[in-house]
């Protein structure tokens, strides 16, 4: 038997030891926990037993697995000075319940440890919002969830999601362009990136945000892993938005797991005919709160309106979009301000009629407008100049913030 | 008794003289071919001695020496086999020598005597250092092109000697043909088929005018080939030179030359996908073979699916478009291949190519950013026109007003070409910098448009000149004179999306 590791109680190096059990998942922890204490637990499957906490079997631990259990443990303890060392260079605090940040006092069912990197104090924040969504995104879904982080984190509200690929990495992403207040619940090891293409948002979540796990450093993101993950972003939030998913997405399980929790479960309608939006349109006909942006989320959820005088209602809208058009001045930079509209009959007059009705291409405007091509590109150009449209590929539409 | 009868060999697109030295002497019968000669050339011996029975001459039964000079350099390919036969002729005292002094010969000899044309007949008949030249008959219009004298175009071995013993009447001879007569129809369809679109027919006009590089992005179906192969039925006709020299590249290629001995229009080279680097750049076979790029000088290369393009080739093209030329390099040898191309291209916005509806799309992130990948970068910044194409809606396809022809476009184009011959250049897009600066000077509203693009970081440097020669070419074809004004520099900017913006936002 090894030594106590220094710097860690009896209790949490028990946990961290039962956690690294393989397929050990929250929900036979919190079995093989009840009405004990690790340590007992952790006694009594060195001895090749399970402890006499439970009635009933375990949810799904046959003998093999305790075997299993049982012939793996001495080398995971004589392994887990190492990996408290490792993560201790990586920055890495593990927090066990009895430590006073421990945020899942009253959680139906709380990870066995938390391991996190970043600021602390993101864990109790006044508001955290979770934006979640399928990795299959389309770019309307990504500007969503971009506008969704940068205006939430704006209105110091903390924005919570799994840095995976797609809506979630846009949420994280303008939230961070705008902020710090950014929590990542990742499903692996802390140590352990994924997907690789999201290891520079990962380190700046870590850097200037906090970046979660309840998986021991140098486990693999098992696919188990992630629906337990997608329960802690609904756990750490105040209520769930749902940008894009698809039928069976993973992002609903973090639906299902805020509505466990009496969390309000918000959704982005999509188009009817869009896949990525089947999941979050189905959401909202079970009864999901639609939102269209953060100041529905935030007037949803009783939070103060960013710039708004009244703090709620069509006033705190209109507030809102004002404080949203200065923000997209700011980006735009030192541009010649928006001139005077354009006269009214004027070809530049029906290019912005024709181009409030929706995106439109080229060829089409060239159609209804009945004039030469080089006549329309220069006045689109000039319209895009002042901010008015914006030309993308060879479609023009409305000038819309997020990124670019 | 010895001959020796010019002739020459082709390496790339450039001949090489050739004398070929014919011995015959006592001793025991044999032949000997010697001075670096490949297979297909050692093959000669079986042709010529056919050739030479069947036609009802001699094969002499003493020792035969053939040497091709100079012997440093190596021959290939079967053009050989008539000067061979001559001087076999010759020198077993068939044919008297002064009858073929100033006569030089290629072609290749069938067994009954007939001869076969050869490629590179362009090239080869330019290299022979030789009064007169006798070429296959099939080839005599294109050798002739490059010849101050007329040639001898001679169907068969027999007909040749006939004439030059006195026998019979010589093979008749071929003019150059006339390089500025006119054209005829170029062989594409006619851009009056294209129905809507007005984006990618103005985009194709202004190409056209300016020789600047098209890309064009769109889902299957849009019309991106039509669109393109439309696009040389608006060039100009080449002139003299440059049918001269487009014919001699593709004549070494391989490639029919249509009748009338040259290449007279732009030609149009839509190489696959799957096309090796050696395919695209040339320098195959031991004759360097020219390329894609090559066979399109002087015309348009269509690069189709360009995002499926190995990466390699892709790269290969930049030499080419920076240079016009391409040298090809070998363990044993270089040539530089002319190619200088007008490219365009096409490409599917994503890999599935419903990339500008992201709900049908069926890529995955990494597939689209993958694909991306491959496609940015200093390539995609050679085209100066880059546009969005989408399929026409159905009721312009199936009704609605009659589009401009080939015709029409075709003369507003060549007014503009006129614009900028006045230059001392075929089309803009060759303007070099300092005249160009000088040629398409900013009106002040311009200036300010293009400022604003440059601090907002929308425009480079790089970018900033190839507005200008668009904008300079859009008012050529406008017909417009003095400083560009700022609509003119808007609608260039106009066509020059960023392509980026049609590959989705894979991040």
């Amino acid at each position: 038997m090894s030594p106590s590791s220094p710097h860690l109680d009896p209790d949490t190096r028990a946990r961290l030891i039962l956690l690294r059990l393989d397929q050990m998942g929250p929900a036979r922890l919190q079995w093989l926990l009840a009405g004990t204490e690790a340590p007992a637990v952790l006694d009594a499957l060195r001895r090749g037993r399970l402890p006499l906490g439970g009635d009933a079997a375990p949810p799904g631990v046959h003998r093999s697995l305790v075997e299993r259990w049982h012939h793996d443990l001495a080398d995971i303890e004589d392994g887990v000075d190492g990996i408290v060392a490792a993560g201790r260079e990586l920055g890495v605090r593990i927090l066990s319940p009895a430590d006073p940040a421990w945020p899942f006092t009253d959680d139906p069912e709380p990870p066995g440890l938390l391991f996190a990197r970043g600021d602390l104090d993101l864990l109790a924040p006044d508001t955290a919002v979770a934006v979640v969504g399928t990795r299959r995104c389309t770019a309307l879904g990504r500007t969503v969830a971009y506008g969704l982080g940068r205006d939430l984190v704006s209105a110091d509200a903390v924005v919570v999601s799994g840095l995976a690929l797609g809506v979630d990495g846009a949420a994280h992403r303008g939230a961070l362009d705008h902020g710090r207040a950014v929590v990542g619940v990742v499903a692996g090891g802390l140590d352990v990136v994924y997907p690789r293409a999201n290891r520079a948002l990962w380190d700046e979540v870590a850097d200037r945000g906090l970046l979660l796990s309840e998986t021991p450093l140098g486990l693999r993101p098992d696919r188990w892993r992630f629906p337990a993950r997608n329960r802690l972003i609904a756990a750490l939030s105040d209520g769930v938005i749902v940008v894009e998913s698809h039928e069976r997405g993973g992002a609903l399980s973090t639906a299902d797991e805020a509505i466990r929790r009496d969390l309000p479960v918000m959704a982005v309608p999509g188009s009817v005919t869009s896949a990525a939006s089947r999941g979050t349109n189905a959401l909202l006909l079970d009864g999901a709160v639609p939102v269209r942006d953060a100041l529905d989320v935030l007037a949803y959820l009783g939070r103060p309106l960013p710039g708004s005088v009244t703090g709620g209602g069509g006033d705190g809208r209109a507030a809102d979009a004002a404080h949203r058009g200065d923000d997209t001045r700011s980006e735009v930079g030192r541009v010649p301000g928006p001139s005077a509209a354009p006269p009214p009959g004027s070809m530049a007059a029906r290019i912005l009629a024709e181009v409030a009705t929706g995106p439109i291409h080229l060829d089409d405007l060239v159609a209804v407008v009945e004039r030469s091509v080089a006549d329309v590109l220069a006045a689109v150009q000039d319209l895009q100049a002042q901010g008015l449209v914006e030309l993308e590929g060879s479609t023009v539409s409305h000038p819309r913030p997020g990124p670019s | 008794m010895l001959a020796t009868i010019p002739s020459s060999v082709v390496q790339g697109v450039d001949g090489h003289p050739v004398a070929v030295e014919v011995h015959v002497s006592n001793g025991l019968p044999g032949y000997t071919l010697v001075g670096l000669p490949d297979a297909s050339c050692r093959e000669s011996r079986d042709r010529v001695r056919a050739a030479i029975l069947s036609s009802g001459y001699r094969w002499p039964t003493r020792r035969v020496t053939i040497n091709l000079a100079p012997s440093g350099l190596r021959k290939q390919g079967s053009a050989l086999d008539l000067p061979i036969a001559l001087g076999i002729l010759v020198a077993s005292d068939q044919i008297e020598a002064a009858r073929v002094s100033g006569l030089g010969a290629i072609g290749e000899l069938g067994l009954d005597g007939s001869l076969r044309p050869v490629p590179a007949a362009v090239s080869l008949a330019d290299a022979v250092s030789a009064t007169d030249l006798a070429v296959p008959a099939a080839v005599a219009e294109q050798a002739a092109a490059v010849r101050p004298d007329p040639v001898l175009a001679v169907e068969h071995l027999r007909q040749l000697v006939d004439g030059l013993i006195g026998a019979g009447p010589m093979p008749p001879s071929v003019a150059a043909p006339d390089a500025s007569a006119a054209a005829g129809c170029p062989p594409t369809g006619d851009l009056a088929e294209v129905r809507g679109q007005p984006l990618a027919r103005w985009a194709l006009e202004v190409a056209a005018a300016g020789g600047h590089h098209l890309l064009m992005t769109g889902p299957p179906g849009a019309g991106k080939t039509m669109l393109a192969s439309r696009l040389v039925g608006l060039l100009p006709p080449l002139d003299g030179a440059q049918a001269v020299a487009t014919t001699r590249v593709h004549s070494a290629a391989g490639l029919a030359v249509p009748s009338g001995g040259l290449v007279r229009h732009p030609p149009f080279r839509a190489p696959h996908h799957g096309a090796s680097m050696v395919a695209i750049v040339g320098g195959g076979t031991a004759a360097m073979r020219p390329g894609e790029v090559s066979c399109a000088h002087n015309g348009v290369l269509f690069l189709d699916e360009l995002g499926e393009f190995a990466a390699p080739v892709l790269d290969s093209l930049r030499q080419p478009l920076e240079e016009g030329v391409v040298r090809v390099s070998r363990a044993a040898r270089s040539v530089t291949l002319p190619a200088r191309f007008q490219l365009v291209a096409a490409m599917n916005p994503c890999p599935c190519g419903d990339g500008a509806d992201p709900v049908r799309c069926r890529c995955s992130e990494s597939s689209k950013a993958r694909y991306a990948r491959r496609l940015s970068g200093p390539l995609l910044d050679r085209f100066d026109l880059r546009l969005g194409v989408r399929p026409p809606a159905s009721e312009v396809l199936l009704g609605g007003a009659p589009e401009e022809s080939t015709a029409v476009v075709a003369a507003r184009v060549a007014a503009a070409r006129a614009r900028a011959a006045e230059r001392g250049v075929r089309c803009n897009a060759e303007l070099p910098a300092p005249v160009l600066e000088a040629a398409a000077p900013l009106s002040t509203a311009a200036s300010e448009v293009l400022a604003n693009e440059l601090e907002r970081g929308r425009l480079t440097g790089r970018g900033l000149r190839r507005v200008r020669a668009v904008g300079l070419t859009i008012a050529d074809l406008a017909g417009a004179d003095g400083p560009l004004g700022a609509d003119t520099v808007r609608a260039a900017l106009g066509l020059r999306a960023e392509p980026t913006a049609f590959l989705g936002e894979a991040a």
